[in-house]
């Protein structure tokens, strides 16, 4: 049987286990299955591709089918490679990694209104952006930024602002590219460094499918920032998006940072993760995406 | 004032500053043999992203440079970057080469001004068919494409389309091979990974480069299923200018704007009936074999898109 709801990702991803228990306990009619990256790797596949768009025939091992025209896809892959093609020699295992990622990212592409998260070309499960540019996407979005810096040499740090970091600064290493490493402490003098102001206070606005979902606790938010969080998260492409916002001293709130693959999120997300879920049931009849009846092949 | 940022004898990026410097716009160049002498800082500030580059000794504004042409080799490939390369026995040194790469890579993605093309734009290049979803929907034919682990639906494929080629899925760079039973992949082997077919369209390529709105385009004549390695195949390529379509153009140029691609290598071919097929869009092209085959001026495109208002009306 085709299965109404398909979950993607870990079996010990918090949200997709929330989201599961929702669902089972709102439909006891409902069929839903869960795949992870391995059961994919090991399934059998038909992708095709042409002027009439994309179809997709995906079976797992005992030969059912994973998705079908009708499916619902709440998608939260996390690609990593090590666990897939272990058997191979070292030279095929990296090309049949990059060639399966290249699968999945065509199979995940759409359409989006089955599934959550669909691929984007910046990550598997959704837009996956850097530090620094999701300070850009947020000015661009209209949201103001906190005060951040990242340099290449603590030397220039110096030479550019005076003495050292700026006030009120911590260190963030996040916003230095791929140097989130014990080698940052071993640069000496020349090291690289990142560097954000500390808040006052922090509030985290949740957005699934557009609405956003402020914390219970901030009554006292404009709800202007919620538009704004929606917006940045529409301008990405982002299906869900925890933005992380930061208020210092009496000044408006900032934007600081935002993950459209939070670890954790709230009830109000997960309610509505599962709403949308199953709004799509049904609607995605008209999808490209098709799949061949049980054991036709 | 424009900055490339690469290797500056490699051809396309040579071509490019050889453009600049015939046509006297002010250009900096940033040798990525040389990144210990770069430093670079980003910071927030109320009018968007701001920051600095020191080069070679010059301090240079981010709101200084009206665009950016970058061909960036991986770090890692860099002699002075490796372990075991020479020039960095330093590892603090090499350490820091990779940190100012890397941040020129973040630079990239988030510079006020137009680049040639930012990282964050290349992404649809590692799936063809993910970028093949993007091209059909622009208004091309794209080929009947299957990729598959299953040999007998390989073999059904085969036999409705009379002749298939192969290919990597990925960007991974692979030599477009026609499958036959007797050459290619068994169809047994499939089973260890799914593997991508396509119908063979029959027709002539064309190699359209896109430069903000212009498009340059070559027709290319060979006998080889993957022009780009005739020779090795001991066949011929020829080339030579060609006037699109408008509406191929418009397409080429909408296209390139839909992947946010300031420039592109859209691969074409018109088939003997007059249709027009989108193989992939290179986010990254090294024109400079087409430049240099057909006496297109890419290069003097790409340095105009790039130079400052005052500087673009006298080159």
């Amino acid at each position: 049987m085709t299965p109404d709801i398909l979950l993607l990702g870990s079996a010990f991803d918090p949200v997709l286990v929330a989201v599961a228990e929702m669902l089972g306990a709102r439909s006891t009619t409902l069929s839903i299955r869960h795949a992870r990256l391995e059961d994919l790797a090991a399934a059998h596949w038909c992708h095709r591709v042409g002027s009439d768009g994309a179809e997709t025939e995906v079976r797992d091992g005992a030969g059912r089918a994973l998705r079908g025209a009708r499916t619902a896809v709440l998608n939260r892959l996390r690609y990593e490679p090590a666990l897939l093609f272990t058997r191979m020699t070292m030279a095929d295992r990296d090309y049949a990694r990059a060639e399966f990622h290249a699968l999945l990212m065509s199979w995940l592409a759409g359409p989006t209104d089955c599934c959550i998260n669909a691929a984007t070309a910046s990550g598997l499960a959704g837009p996956a952006l850097r530090p620094w540019q999701w300070l850009a996407a947020a000015q661009a979005a209209g949201l103001a930024v906190a005060p951040a810096r990242t340099g290449s040499s603590t030397r220039r740090r110096r030479h550019a602002a005076g003495e050292g970091r700026l006030p009120g600064m911590v260190e963030r290493r996040d916003l230095v590219p791929l140097f989130a490493d014990p080698a940052w402490d071993a640069g000496g003098l020349n090291r690289p460094y990142g560097e954000a102001a500390v808040p006052d206070e922090v509030i985290r606005i949740e957005v699934v499918g557009g609405i956003a979902h402020p914390p219970p606790e901030s009554a006292h938010v404009p709800t202007s920032l919620s538009s704004a969080a929606g917006r940045l998260a529409q301008s990405v492409g982002a299906d869900i998006l925890a933005v992380e916002l930061g208020r210092f001293g009496n000044a408006d709130w900032r934007f600081m940072a935002a993950d459209p693959m939070p670890p954790q999120l709230g009830l109000g997300s997960i309610t509505g993760i599962a709403d949308r879920l199953l709004r799509s049931v049904g609607d995605c009849s008209t999808a490209l995406e098709v799949v061949g009846t049980e054991g036709s092949q | 004032m424009i900055l490339f940022a690469g290797i500056p004898s490699e051809g396309p990026l040579a071509l490019a500053i050889d453009s600049a410097e015939r046509l006297g716009i002010p250009h900096l160049v940033c040798n990525q043999r040389h990144a210990e002498q770069l430093d670079i800082e980003l910071q927030t500030g109320a009018n968007g992203i701001g920051g600095t580059l020191w080069l070679a000794g010059a301090e240079v504004p981010l709101h200084r440079l009206s665009g950016i042409y970058a061909r960036l080799v991986e770090t890692a490939v860099l002699p002075e970057a490796r372990a075991d390369g020479r020039g960095a026995p330093d590892p603090s040194v090499r350490r820091r080469i990779v940190a100012a790469l890397a941040l020129l890579h973040e630079l990239l993605d988030v510079a006020p001004c137009p680049v040639l093309n930012r990282p964050a734009a290349m992404g649809s290049n590692t799936s063809k068919p993910f970028q093949a979803q993007i091209i059909r929907r622009a208004g091309f034919a794209v080929p009947e494409t299957l990729i598959t682990n299953d040999p007998a639906a390989m073999l059904a494929f085969w036999r409705r389309h009379g002749r298939i080629i192969y290919k990597s899925v990925s960007g991974v760079r692979s030599i477009v091979r026609e499958w036959s039973p007797s050459s290619g992949p068994q169809p047994h082997a499939l089973r260890a990974l799914p593997t991508q077919f396509q119908a063979l369209v029959p027709g002539t390529d064309v190699r359209v480069h896109v430069v903000g709105q212009d498009c340059h385009a070559a027709e290319i004549v060979s006998d080889a299923i993957d022009y780009r390695y005739a020779v090795r195949d001991g066949l011929t390529t020829t080339m030579r200018p060609l006037t699109l379509p408008e509406q191929v153009a418009r397409r080429c140029v909408a296209l390139s704007c839909d992947l946010g691609l300031g420039f592109a290598g859209v691969d074409l071919r018109r088939t003997p009936s007059g249709e027009w097929f989108c193989f992939e869009v290179n986010p990254s092209p090294g024109y400079s074999y087409f430049q240099e085959e057909s006496g297109l001026p890419i290069s003097d495109a790409i340095v105009r898109h790039l130079a400052p208002e005052t500087s673009r009306a006298a080159a």
